[in-house]
This record gives C-alpha cells, structure tokens and sequence, in this order.
C-alpha cells in the first residue's frame, strides 16, 4: 500500500498534474490573504514561534538568573518587564517560556491528531457496530473536563513536561476524532466512494486515499483550535503545580507565583498572563479564519 | 389573446393605442440583474422584456443558468447580495415594483403574487403543521380572525384537491407524500387568491404521475380563480401542457416569445428547435438525437456577436461579429426572436431523422452475459441494530417481537445479452437503483442469483469480486459526487487502470488521453480537477472513468437525469456510440421513459419491488399493458402541444414498501383492478406474446389491449381532465 501511494505521488509531480494544483493553491493563497481573521492569526503564530525558534538570543538574561538584590523590581529598561521574588528577569522568562508553551501546545494536539482523525475517519467510514462502539468510548472521555481528566493522567503518570503533552494528547483526542468522524461520515455517502467500490479498491486504501484528503479541511481547523486549547490547559496544569516543575519559565507556573505578589508587583502576573492571551488569540483567529477559508461552501460559489 | 395584442401594440412604435382598454397585468420592462464577482459583474438577467395577462400562464424555459429563476426572482424583489436589480420596470397592475419600498413589497409578496417552490420537501417548515404555514400566510395579508383563517385554510386544501382536508389540516408536513406536499405549497400560493402566481419548476423533483395530477390542478385553479402563471421549467412538456405563451431564455436573454402553438410549430429562434428536437419523445424512435454541441457560454465571459452563435448550425459571420441581437418580431407572426436570421430561417421541421433502419437485432441465441434469478434485497426498517425491532402490544399478553423490512426489491429476475442495453423504470422508490447497486455487489442481496457470464456473483469472495468488478462498472446519476473532488481526474481514470494492471506510467497517461478524447474532451483535460468541468462533461469524465478498465457490462443509474436536456442527448448519443464500437452492454435505469425509450433494447416496468412488465421496447410500449405501464405513459407530457394524452390518473400515492399491499402491488391503485382475486392472488409474470414479452396482472389479454395507443393525435378539447 504504501508503495503504491509513493508511485502515485510521484505520478503526481512530473507534471500529471502541476498547472491546476498551482491554481488551486494559488486561489486558496488568495482567499487566505484576503481574510483578515486568517491574516491576523497567522501573523500571531508565526512570530510566536520565531520568537521560540530564537529565544536564546532574544532574551537578555539566562532563565534562571536569580539577583537577589534586584527582587520584585518594576518595569525598567533594563528589566523591560519587570523582575520576579528571585530577581529574575521576567521578560527573559516569558520568552522562554513561549517553548514550553508551544512545545506542549503543538505536541500534544500532533498526538491527537495522529490518533484522532485516523480513528475517527475509520469509525465514520466504517459505521455500524464498529462506530458506535469507538464512538461510545470517546464520548465517555469527552464527559470529563478537559483539565480534570489530564489531571487525574499526570497523577498517575507524575508531573513531566512530556506527560502534559501526553495527558493532553490523550484528552484532545475525541474532539479532533468527533470532527473526523462528522466529516467521514458525510463523505461516505458521496458517489466517489461507491465509485471506488465498484472499481474493486479495498477499504482500507478507500479510507486513506479517497476519504480521509477531502475530510483534511475541518480536521486541521478543529487542530489548529484545539492548539490555543491545549496551551491554556498546560497553563493552568502548571498553575496547579502538576505541569512544567520549577524553576522552569512555564507561563502558568510564572502566573502561580506571581499570585502571592499580586499587590506588591502586579507585572509579575500580568505579563506572562498577557502570552498567554495572546497566543490563545492568535491560534484561534487562525482557526477561525481557516474555516472560513476552506469552507466548501464558499469554495463552490466561486 | 389580449395579451399579446396589448403587448403588440407596446412594442409596435406606439402609434395607435392599446385596443384592449386593460393593460397587461404584469409588465416586464428591460430587466436588469446583476451579481457581484470579483472581476466584473455577471448579468445573469439582461434586459428581458414580457408581459402577462390576467388568467393567462406564460412558460419561461431554458437550460440551468439561463437566467429564468433569476428573472422570476427578480419580479418578487427577491434578489439577495452579491445580486442586485440594476435597470428596468417590473410593471404590476399599474405600479412599478422596483420603485416600492421592502415593506410595500412585503405587502406583495404572498399576497398577491405568490411563489410557489420547487422542492415539495424542503419548502415545508416541518416543525409547524401544514394547517398552522397556510394559517400563517391568510392572517399575515387578511384581517381575519384565527378561526376565519383555519376555515379558509381548510377550504383552500380542498380546492386542491387534498382528501378529508378538515382532519388532515392538524398534520405534519412529514405525514403528507410528496405530491400531497406540493398540494400543500399550492395551496398555500392560492390562499390570499393572488393576481400571479410564480411556480418555479413546480413539478421538476416529482414523479411522472404525481407530476401529472400537480398540472392538472394547477390549471384547474389557475382557471377557477383567474389567476396569471409564470411557469419556469426546463422541461418543455410541462410547457406545452400547461401554457398559453412562451419564453425561452439563453444567457440571460429572452432569445425567443410565441403563442405556444407558433412556438412549437415554427420555432424563430435555432436555439429553440434544438431544445424540442433533442428530447426523445417517447412515440418515436431515432438512431440519434439531434444535439447542440458545446455548453452555454460562461456569464463573466459572453462571446462578442450573438451569445448562441458558438452553438448555432446557422450561425455566419454577421453573428459572431455583429453584436447580441434584440428581440424583434418575426414577420407578421405572433413570434417574436433574438435573431437576426429569424426572417430567412424556416426552423419548422424537425432535425431529429426517425430512425429507418429499424432496430440493431439482438442476438440473444446464446449464453446471456448476465442474469439475474429471483433477487431479493430487504433492508431493515429503521437504524441500529434495533432498529427494525417493534414491540407488537396487540392480543394482549406479552408483547410479541415483530422485526420489519422494507422490501426494495422483491424478486426480480431478468437478462441482459452481450451489446444489449436492458432498461429499469419506475418511479421513485420501486427499487430500481437497489436492483443497480445488488447486481453488482455493492449491496448484498437477501435472496437470488446474480451470474455473469455464468460466474454465480451472489457466491463470490470479497477479493474475487474486487477482480471481478473490472468487467463490471457504474455510471451515476450525479457526475458532481461521483468524481473525488481532491483528485485531477487524469489521476481517477488512471487508477482504475491501475488497480486492473491494464497499464501503468506512459502508457496509462498515453491511454488516459485516448479516452478522454474518446469522450468528446481533451487530453489536457486529465490534469484538471472535476469542479473544473461544467455537469455534462463531468458525466463524460465518469463515463471515461467506467470505460477505462474496458469492462463489458456499465450500469448506469440515471445517468442524464442531473443534467440539461441538450447536454442528455449528447450523452446518450455517446452512450450509444460506445456500444455501437465495442459491443458492451447495460443496464440503464431511468425515471424517464422517453429516454429509456430511446436508449434500450428491453425494458423492465418496476412498481413497488417487483417487475410489472418486460418485454423488448416495442412490445411494451405498446398492446398489451400492464395497467400501471399505460398510466405511467399517459402521464408523460409531450413535447408538442397537439398531442394531448388521455391521462389515466392514478388514485393515492404509492404504498409503503414495509406493509405492502397483500396480492398484487399495484391493486390499491389500479384502475383496471377486477376484484377478489387481484388482492389475494400475486400474479406470475405470464408470457404474452412470442417476444418474451411477460406481464404480471391477472386481466385477460384482450383487457390489456384495450387501446392500442396512449396516444391520441388530434387535439384534445380545453377542458381539463377529471383530477382525482
């Protein structure tokens, strides 16, 4: 099977197809650079991870350089935000920070979507008794919130940056299946697919090469949203003591102490409360702009 | 007719006055409406003018993007964003609609002019009961009180014909069938007693016999109440069945008017021989249907002389330079065309050659390529795995556990010869397309054989049935659906190759672009995606899809149903072209009669699950009938105006196939049923003849034959046949 698909796409790029895919991709460019909501969510993620790609050279300080005689210090030029109760410097901190955040924010949501749309599509396409079962157990997991059910996985599997990825995997992935599964769901029923029948293919390369690429489009919208998700839960995991562990700069942790200081110096929680926001924001605009972009409604009027 | 001497004299230089003292009711000026693109607008409606007279329907016909919807659309205000009306008057009695405001229209609209939708199904809001919607539309134009308004209501769904209206007024739109639904949105037009009524493709998603009675009413009210119709339809039997004049639209343009007789007598306009000559009628029989070639011109990209020109047979230089022509009258005819050839052009005989040589003879000696033995396919009643589980409570007791089917298909059997085309008919729901979809194993049947070429289908292993399919394909009826959307369709037509190991890289490429050409398109086409392509080419596209592995059977699912009536005589020429080459054969199942009449050898008449009649095509088109055989072609309207039918009305819809009716299945609504025996007894399919021609019905011969013909030449009087 896998063979086969490679002869495919390479079929696929010496020019079977190349003037239609460039106008296909040239018109979704257009409808993407026309929609501000995208525009402005792209511009958002991508200098986030810029700034998490360089990070070392962006802040002035070493993480955990404390300067004890510098503590609780206000916004200053040489502080831009501020320091913390162990005179560090919090804009180095919220820099850095931004890689735990979108390591955990991109991990976790590659987990569930690895497992999610491939169960999902399948138990859509499958139906039947297969598909009530798969889909019962998801909604079992979906009962839970979302921060109580990682929070029981991190006490069973202890308070590591990489459980919180795992344990929010485990807790995005009946969202992203559910999304897959309504998409595969109303794909099963297209003509193509009896199309395919007829033509004698197996399931299992109908499920993979003729449904699963039209259901991409509200698979990735659904993944890119449950990434701000995702961030904001490991803040608030580590908010709770069960994320990223001191001293490490993870945004909630840096809120959680920030709290105890709260009157005295308020920059200890604004600034890294304020990254968080921001980037909920901006993963959300993405997804929401994405929608409107691959919508195929919109698709077929044009 | 008034309204066409008072819209002569508009037109004529306006020298003497209007003799009639009444000016048309509805009056249609140079409208103008627009939609918004990215680049420039498209008019989607250019400059049509046309007026209507009281009492009087007008049919407004052409193909899908022509504007007709549009215009009509247009003349309510009902013109959403990015559209927008940009020129004209739209006169009613008097008063120019375009200078109202939204409340003024508001007022209008429902009142008095009333639209009446296309879609039966979706036009019902289903939460509400049909008593409460046409309740809704009386209070909101006429000040009376509840309980007025639910006589009234109950008194219009009588008018339309609706049985025991008073009880049923309480009922859900899903309690009603489809005919009974459109009942509902007529009556729902007819409540406030409008001056015109719009009826947008009101029969187009019912069946022939529903379609039928649907006419039928409509002109019968039509006349009780004097009201104007504005007809939009594609379908230019419904036209000639129903209206007093016509428009035909291309491109946004009126290109022709006429008297209905003028119009189908001495079409002005080529466009307009073209649409009647590439329907098959469904008493004749051609070798090939006379076809327009190409598609209509895109909207945003109009050529630059006489929009049909790029299509027309006559078309000279003068028409692809000199401009759209106007619409203008045609010598002193009632006719008026956008041509500018309409005087030199004698257009009144048809293109359409009937076929001389007869029939292609089937040699049906040997072994059949395919058969199909008593099959059987029941589907459980209801979703899940209980779905079809009901408690029974009656007897007292425990309850009993009854578990429910729904008999689709209920032993059929038939044959199908190398190079033969086999047709399936029937209306919606007789199973026609379960019968597609068991023979070839995309759905397992409950009971039956399935041989082809003497392998038992029915008996085969997944993996032997994959192999198998390369001898067997599938055409369906939506093109749009059934080409993967992700895919350049180079990629789908080489996969089936592929998956056969017919051929592979160059020389799957090289095969790729023969078959598209095959099909009537381009090589280049391969690396283009499907929503590139308009629906006919689509359907060429699948066509080619089918062709690829060289399979010797194509089933096709109603194959030209989805698509424009000169764009379906292309495909069925090609259809016809492909077996006339390789000598494959088919299985061609279609609502259409005059299509199936066209295309196959044989033909299976199906009701409710069962075959009622099958026979090679000229013995069951004519003596003797099953009795459904000769409603359903009586109810076929006719592309001409001077071939009435004498309708044969079916009473009833057609029953639930859970509980159907005990002994024959058609006995509920038969007009010949003899008694006791009809509903006690199933009748066996009989032969009737020396062809093979099998009837199931236990009337005698002779009362089968009764008429040799359901076709009566001469005109038939105005008066409108007796509805149920």
């Amino acid at each position: 099977m896998a063979v086969e698909q490679h002869r495919e796409e390479a079929d696929g790029d010496d020019g079977f197809l190349s003037e239609s895919q460039k106008e296909r991709l040239g018109s979704f460019a257009r409808k993407f650079r026309s929609n501000t909501k995208a525009m402005v969510g792209l511009f958002i993620v991508v200098s986030l991870i810029l700034v998490a790609v360089f990070a070392p050279f962006i802040a002035p300080y070493e993480m955990n350089e404390t300067n004890i005689e510098d503590r609780t210090e206000a916004p200053s030029v040489e502080h831009p935000f501020g320091t913390d109760d162990l005179g560090r410097d919090i804009f180095s901190r919220v820099v850095l920070g931004s890689r735990i955040s979108l390591y955990v924010g991109f991990g976790a949501i590659s987990g569930a979507l690895l497992v999610g749309a491939v169960v999902g599509v399948v138990s859509g396409y499958a139906g039947g008794l297969t598909d009530e079962i798969i889909m019962r157990v998801m909604d079992a997991a979906m009962a839970f919130p979302p921060v109580l059910l990682a929070l029981t996985l991190l006490v069973v599997l202890g308070p590591e940056l990489v459980n919180v990825v795992i344990a929010l995997a485990f807790v995005y992935t009946p969202y992203i299946a559910r999304v897959s599964r309504s998409a595969a769901l109303a794909e099963r029923n297209e003509a193509y697919v009896e199309s395919a029948v007829a033509r004698g293919e197996s399931d299992t390369r109908i499920v993979f090469s003729e449904v699963f690429p039209n259901c991409m489009a509200p698979i990735l919208v659904q993944g890119s949203l449950n990434v701000s998700f995702a961030i904001l839960a490991e803040a608030s995991l580590s908010f709770l003591g069960l994320g990223a562990q001191p001293p490490r700069p993870s945004w909630g942790l840096m809120i959680n102490t920030g709290r105890g200081f709260m009157e005295t110096a308020p920059w200890m929680l604004l600034f890294p409360a304020l990254a968080i926001g921001i980037a909920v924001v901006g993963f959300n605009m993405l997804g929401d702009g994405l929608r409107d972009v691959l919508d195929p409604k919109v698709e077929a009027i044009e | 007719m008034s309204a066409q001497r008072a819209e002569n004299a508009e037109h004529a230089d306006g020298v003497e006055g209007p003799t009639d003292s009444e000016a048309p009711l509805l009056d249609v000026r140079g409208l103008r409406t627009e939609f918004r693109t990215e680049g420039d607008p498209v008019v989607a409606s250019n400059g049509v003018s046309f007026s209507l007279d009281r009492g009087e329907t007008m049919g407004l016909v052409g193909e899908s993007g022509a504007g007709k919807s549009v215009t009509a659309r247009s003349i309510m205000r009902l013109i959403d964003t990015p559209g927008e009306i940009t020129g004209g008057e739209v006169v009613f009695d008097g008063e120019d609609l375009l200078e109202k405001s939204e409340k003024q229209m508001r007022d209008i609209r429902g009142n008095r002019i009333a639209m009446i939708p296309q879609d039966p199904m979706s036009s019902l809001n289903p939460v509400m009961t049909v008593g409460e919607q046409i309740i809704e539309t009386i209070r909101r134009h006429q000040d009376v009180s509840k309980s007025e308004a639910r006589e009234l209501a109950i008194e219009s769904m009588d008018d339309v014909g609706i049985p025991d209206a008073a009880e049923r007024i309480d009922d859900y739109p899903h309690e009603f069938s489809g005919g009974m639904r459109q009942r509902v949105l007529v009556a729902i037009g007819f409540s406030c007693e409008p001056d015109l009524i719009i009826a947008d493709e009101p029969t187009t998603a019912l069946d022939v016999t529903t379609q039928a009675k649907i006419l039928d009413l409509l002109n019968e009210m039509q006349e009780r109440e004097n009201t104007a119709v504005l007809m939009i339809t594609h379908n230019l039997g419904v036209v000639a069945q129903t209206c007093d004049h016509v428009g035909v639209m291309y491109a946004g343009n009126l290109v022709e008017t006429a008297e209905l007789e003028d119009l189908f007598e001495r079409p002005r306009h080529p466009y307009t021989r073209a649409l009647i000559d590439s329907i098959p009628e469904v008493d004749s029989e051609y070798d090939e249907l006379p076809t327009l070639d190409g598609a209509m011109p895109d909207l945003s990209d109009l050529p630059s002389g006489c929009n049909f020109a790029p299509r027309c047979p006559h078309a000279t230089e003068a028409c692809r330079t000199g401009g759209d022509p106007a619409l203008e009258s045609v010598g002193d005819s009632t006719s008026r065309a956008a041509c500018i050839h309409a005087e030199d052009l004698d257009l009144s005989e048809s293109t359409a050659v009937e076929a001389g040589s007869g029939r292609r003879e089937i040699d049906r000696s040997g072994e059949p390529l395919f058969e199909v033995r008593n099959l059987k396919k029941y589907f459980s009643a209801g979703d899940g795995v209980l779905g079809n589980v009901r408690l029974s409570w009656d007897g007292g007791g425990l309850p009993s556990v009854e578990r429910r089917y729904v008999k689709a298909v209920d032993d059929v059997s038939f044959d199908i010869y190398p190079g033969e085309t086999v047709g399936l008919v029937g209306e919606s729901g007789c199973g026609k397309s379960t019968v597609a979809r068991t023979v070839l194993r995309l759905l397992e049947p409950t009971d039956g054989e399935v041989y082809f070429e003497g392998e038992p289908i029915h008996d085969l292993g997944s993996g032997a049935i994959r192999s198998l399919r390369r001898e067997m394909q599938i055409i369906f009826q939506d093109p749009h659906s059934s080409l993967n959307p992700r895919k350049p369709v180079g990629r789908i037509i080489g996969r089936a190759m592929e998956r056969h190991d017919i051929a592979t890289g160059e020389e799957k490429r090289e095969r790729v672009g023969e078959l598209l050409e095959r099909v009537g398109l381009s090589a280049e086409a391969a690396s283009k995606y499907p929503h590139e392509f308009s629906g006919g080419q689509q359907q060429r596209v699948a066509i080619a899809h089918a062709l690829a592995v060289e399979p010797k059977l194509i089933v096709c699912d109603e194959p030209v149903s989805a698509l424009d009536v000169s764009v379906q005589a292309q495909i069925l020429n090609l259809l016809n072209e492909i077996q006339a080459e390789t000598d494959i054969s088919y299985l061609f199942i279609s609502h259409n009669i005059g299509v199936v009449r066209h295309i196959c050898d044989r033909v299976a008449v199906m009701y409710l699950g069962k075959i009622a009649e099958f026979g090679r095509i000229g013995d069951v088109f004519s003596a003797p009938f099953h009795p459904y055989t000769e409603s359903l072609l009586s109810a076929v309207p006719h592309a001409n105006p001077n071939r009435k039918t004498d309708r044969i009305l079916l009473e009833g819809s057609v029953p639930s196939p859970i509980d159907p009716p005990s002994g024959c299945p058609f006995q509920t609504r038969c007009p010949k049923k003899i008694g006791e025996v009809c509903e006690t007894d199933v009748p066996e399919l009989e032969d009737v003849g020396d062809d093979d021609h099998r009837i199931s019905c236990h009337l005698s011969i002779e009362e089968m034959s009764e008429r040799d013909s359901f076709i009566r030449a001469e005109r038939q009087s105005a008066e409108t046949v007796e509805s149920d």
